[in-house]
């Protein structure tokens, strides 16, 4: 082998080794990378906000308050999908940690998306910025339904005409598949659709994607 | 000679991953500054090194413990340019533009089509940022060279 065909020979050998048998040092290194844009600058709070608004219009549609489940688990954010095809992040937990496929996946109080594939140790999450993500959503105190439909800008239509919704009014799960009352975002833009028969809106989310470190899932 | 050569193509691949995950994260629009890093580099590095740089930026795009096709696709494309690039007839600064162009269109036909037609506006964005990135990274290994 030629002299100066060894360095690059030997990092390859290197490299492949890391990306098959070690590739937590891949996901560390693309943390170093990734910047923390407004870590914890009011984050609990918009949060906390968010969930007991939430609570405020689950208690108005409900006759009962329900109680919150039990049975979550807490995750590191590892990495996250690199283009722009679908959004996903894998966690540090999966199936040894009794995660399972469909779980679903809160960042604090609010509903981030669902277990997509689980592996041993780590598992994929679909978040709801993914663009085949999609759920039943219940508005604000009257609880007017709606479908929630993800992608890089979220939005939620075939929402009746009435009773009224408002900007700000907070979004959340009413799926069987997520716990009911699960808060996802904010109301902002409402508007009437294209054929006027329904109205529809985009959202406001009290987090960047960037900014999610830990996650929680239910087991 | 070679060395620096390989130091100076990974240490422009990092910069790309550095502003690709921050624009990411940050403004949730992915762009494909690597993968323009990448094909700069096909006019410089031999293929060893090439393949070299490839594999540095799969282990921190990766972002799952499984191979993935895009990440296949990723992979493969620079080297396919490799090959392609003799046959281009245009100067190497204008294949190099030409060849990122195509690998972006590429690359989204192939998973996401609908974005040609219904966002054609995020395609523009990150075939513009794409082809300066590496149009910048062409001259920069060009003066080394």
């Amino acid at each position: 082998m030629r002299k100066d065909a060894a360095v690059p020979v030997v990092l390859i050998a290197f490299l492949l080794f890391l990306i098959l048998f070690k590739p937590f040092y891949g996901w560390w290194l693309r943390n170093f990378f990734a910047p923390n844009p407004g870590e914890g600058v009011n984050l609990d709070a918009r949060l906390e906000n968010e969930a007991l608004k939430a609570e405020i219009a689950k208690l108005n549609v409900l006759s009962q308050n329900p109680t919150r489940r039990p049975g979550y688990v807490s995750a590191i954010v590892y990495s996250r999908y690199p283009f722009n095809f679908k959004n996903e992040i894998l966690i540090n937990k999966g199936k040894n940690d009794g995660v399972l496929v469909g779980s679903p996946v809160f960042f604090g109080a609010v509903l981030l998306g669902r277990i997509e594939k689980v592996f041993n140790d780590d598992a994929l999450v679909q978040t709801v910025f993914d663009d085949r993500f999609q759920l039943s959503a219940g508005i604000g105190n009257s609880g007017v339904k709606a479908l929630f439909k993800g992608g890089s800008l979220p939005k939620l239509s075939l929402i009746p005409l009435a009773p009224p919704i408002a900007e700000g009014d907070i979004v959340y799960s009413v799926s069987p598949d997520f716990p009911y009352g699960a808060p996802i975002g904010e109301v902002r833009n409402p508007a009437f659709s294209s054929d006027r028969l329904f109205r529809e809106a985009s959202l406001r989310f009290s987090y960047d994607l960037g900014e999610v470190k830990t996650v929680l899932v239910k087991k | 000679m070679m060395t620096s050569r390989l130091l100076i193509a990974i240490a422009i691949l990092l910069t790309a991953l550095f502003l690709q995950i921050a624009f990411g994260d940050v403004l949730n629009i992915w762009t494909g500054l690597v993968l323009a890093a990448l094909i700069a580099g096909v006019f410089f590095l031999s293929i060893p090194e090439l393949i070299c740089v490839i594999l540095a930026a799969v282990l921190i795009l990766n972002w799952q413990p499984a191979w993935s096709s895009e990440i296949f696709v990723f992979s493969v494309i620079p080297i396919t340019a490799y090959f392609v690039k003799t046959i281009i007839p245009f100067q190497p600064f204008l294949s190099n533009l030409l060849l990122i162009g195509a690998a972006v269109v590429f690359f989204y036909a192939l998973f996401d089509p609908g974005v040609i037609l219904h966002r054609f506006g995020l395609l523009a964005l990150d075939a513009g940022a794409s082809m300066i990135y590496g149009g910048a990274a062409f001259w920069i290994l060009k003066m080394q060279s």
